[in-house]
């Protein structure tokens, strides 16, 4: 009994970085996206593309804000 | 029209995950399809991107005709229109590298990932090299992820 439980493999690492294959592509975030439809993979760049421009508006306002 | 997605946005449309603010298409230089381009471009005014702001331009079938590669800024954000694309050729060849890929209730016509790798590998600028390490990983895991 205590053998087999000395051979289960034991908790995996844990490592604040997701799965990458030797160039660094994060295989995660890949196979996610694989799993989309073309439609919505353009609707999701097209929404990470406005919230970029959008977080840049605000960024923008934020800076030129005058003091109060 | 005749026209087939390229660059960018084509990556994104296969699965990449890096972001893109204009769409690259490779289009057919036919007289019928230059006026349907010219049709098309006529919905969202087409200008030259980086040309002088007020400097005449009129996107139609004859100046299409003239030149061959295009960019331009439009209303849905900037547009370009390639005519010939290095290393793979005209529309007909890059056509010939391309699928169909289910859109919603219809189809686009996108350039292949392993199309898009041989211009990555023949650009080869930095941005080409983090583009095609994805398109690399893309085809591997359709491929059943064997490394």
């Amino acid at each position: 009994m205590d053998r087999e439980r000395q051979d289960e493999p034991g908790p995996r690492p844990f490592t604040p970085f997701p799965e990458q294959d030797e160039n660094g592509v994060d295989l995660t975030l890949l196979r996610e996206n694989l799993r989309l439809t073309p439609l919505e993979r353009a609707r999701r760049a097209e929404c990470l593309r406005r919230a970029v421009l959008r977080m840049h508006e605000l960024a923008n306002v934020r800076r030129h804000a005058k003091p109060s | 029209m005749e026209y087939v997605v390229i660059g960018g946005m084509a990556e994104v449309l296969h699965g990449g995950m890096r972001p893109t603010y204009d769409v690259d298409v490779c289009y057919r230089r036919t007289p019928e399809n230059l006026h349907r381009l010219e049709a098309a471009l006529g919905e969202v005014h087409p200008a030259l991107r980086g040309a002088p702001p007020g400097l005449p331009f009129r996107a139609d079938a004859r100046t299409l005709e003239a030149g061959n590669n295009f960019t331009f800024d439009t209303d849905i954000g900037p547009l370009d229109l390639l005519g010939w694309v290095e290393p793979i050729g005209d529309f007909d060849r890059v056509n010939g590298e391309s699928v169909d890929l289910r859109f919603g209730e219809s189809t686009i016509r996108v350039l292949s990932v392993d199309g898009l790798i041989r211009i990555k590998q023949h650009v080869n600028r930095p941005k080409d090299q983090a583009s095609l390490a994805e398109l690399l990983a893309i085809k591997r895991e359709r491929e059943g992820g064997a490394a």
